[in-house]
């Protein structure tokens, strides 16, 4: 496109021509920056939220492994520890009172992930473990 | 054509291949992280399995008041957790004539299955394996000398055979057990809080587990003393000569944390040796292997 102007001299016109497409180019730039930040965040909460997946695993297997051994207490102290402010939703069954050794005593938890949390979105992972009860 | 017209076609398809690359790399990205996430749930279920039904296996042992129907218990106990049982050999068990000496071994493998159909073309399911390790502790002894409410070793069961007990620090007899006696110095009748063991002077002293040091230096009475945190026990080796070790460095069962000493409230060269749950002493040697 070297000389191919349309009006003007030939390297004066090479310079307008040259000023405009980096002038396109810094819009098109401006335009499809936010949308690539914004895919990048989405998918950073949402790798968070993965991530709190695999922490409710451990905690619901933790958990389980105490409650077939200790009291549904030392249950709640262990995971206020372990989920530090985390909230956390804990249900147990059988109850304790019920629990004898040789069951089964199934922990199922939700943990509420920080995935989302700054777009004011509340997401709850759940997990389950299962261990059976060693104390009667 | 003009230029101008020209100029603006190349921009709206920069533009245009622009957006489809960003919506590629996001739709990739989307991908690769809820394989991440699923590989790295199902590997985590599967160690919950593997525990449960390994700690089920020993648990279903005759040793311990069960039927004997070790892989049974380790089946059930898999799929309550959402896993298939592969492989559990039976128990190892070592009787004793102490009942509550006795030991039992189950190793078993387990296998979950991820959840998306890409992972799972591309694997039969993530394994895991697991040993319990399961010693009859309760005193409630029935006709047979069999421990009916036996339970297992209490603390974190991992992946290593000895998990679960705790590793003697050194090797040497026990002259003073946990318990009421009179101190040796004040001569006052007051309980004894650990174990104490008649090394020598400068024996290397070992972790009893894996663990955390929360503390080295000098503990008044106690001397020269490391605490090394297990994760719901702690372990203390007092009247040390020498520690080998800082707070907060890392340990394994076995590694020297400390040498033999008498410093502190001590009468002689040996190793002072606590266990602590939740803070308080227990007796060291209801959990050594």
């Amino acid at each position: 496109m070297g000389g191919a102007g349309v009006s003007g001299a030939p390297h004066a016109g090479d310079a307008r021509r040259a000023r405009r497409e980096e002038g396109s180019q810094v819009l098109e730039f401006a335009l499809v920056l936010p949308a690539v930040v914004l895919v990048l965040v989405v998918l950073l909460h949402a790798a968070l939220v993965g991530v709190d997946l695999v922490i409710a695993q451990g905690l619901a297997r933790e958990a389980a492994r105490t409650a077939a051994v200790d009291g549904d207490e030392v249950v709640e102290r262990r995971l206020d520890d372990a989920a530090g402010d985390r909230p956390v939703e804990l249900e147990l069954s059988p109850p304790e009172s019920r629990r004898t050794a040789g069951q089964v005593v199934t922990v199922e938890l939700r943990i509420r992930s920080r995935g989302f949390a700054a777009f004011g979105a509340e997401v709850w992972v759940p997990a389950r473990a299962a261990m059976r009860v060693e104390t009667s | 054509m003009s230029v101008t017209r020209l100029v603006h076609r190349q921009t709206g398809s920069a533009a245009l291949l622009t957006v489809l690359a960003g919506g590629l790399v996001a739709c990739l990205g989307c991908v690769a992280i809820a394989a991440a996430a699923d590989a790295g749930l199902a590997a985590a279920k599967a160690r919950t399995a593997a525990d449960a039904a390994a700690l089920a296996a020993a648990g279903s042992s005759p040793l311990m008041g069960g039927d004997g129907d070790a892989r049974t218990a380790a089946e059930d106990m898999a799929a309550a957790n959402g896993a298939v049982l592969v492989a559990c050999c039976a128990p190892e068990e070592k009787p004793a004539a102490d009942v509550r000496s006795s030991t039992i071994r189950a190793h078993v493998v387990v296998a979950v299955r991820p959840r998306l159909a890409l992972l799972r073309a591309a694997t039969p399911g993530l394994r895991s394996t697991a040993t319990a390790v399961a010693r009859p502790v309760t005193a409630s002894v029935d006709s047979r000398g069999v421990d009916r409410r036996g339970r297992l070793a209490v603390g974190p069961i991992g992946h290593d055979a000895a998990e679960g007990f705790l590793s003697p620090p050194v090797h040497a007899p026990v002259t003073s057990g946990f318990g009421w006696r009179a101190h040796p110095i004040t001569g006052v009748l007051r309980p004894h809080t650990g174990t104490d063991f008649a090394a020598g002077h400068g024996a290397l002293v070992g972790a009893a587990a894996g663990g955390v040091v929360v503390s080295a230096g000098w503990r008044g009475g106690y001397g020269k003393a490391v605490l090394v945190d297990h994760g719901g026990e702690t372990t203390v080796y007092a009247h040390l000569s020498a520690m080998t070790v800082v707070k907060g460095q890392r340990v394994r069962r076995g590694d020297p944390v400390g040498r033999v000493g008498s410093t502190g409230q001590s009468t002689g060269a040996h190793l002072h040796f606590e266990v602590r749950v939740d803070g308080e002493p227990v007796d060291p040697e209801s959990r050594l292997s």
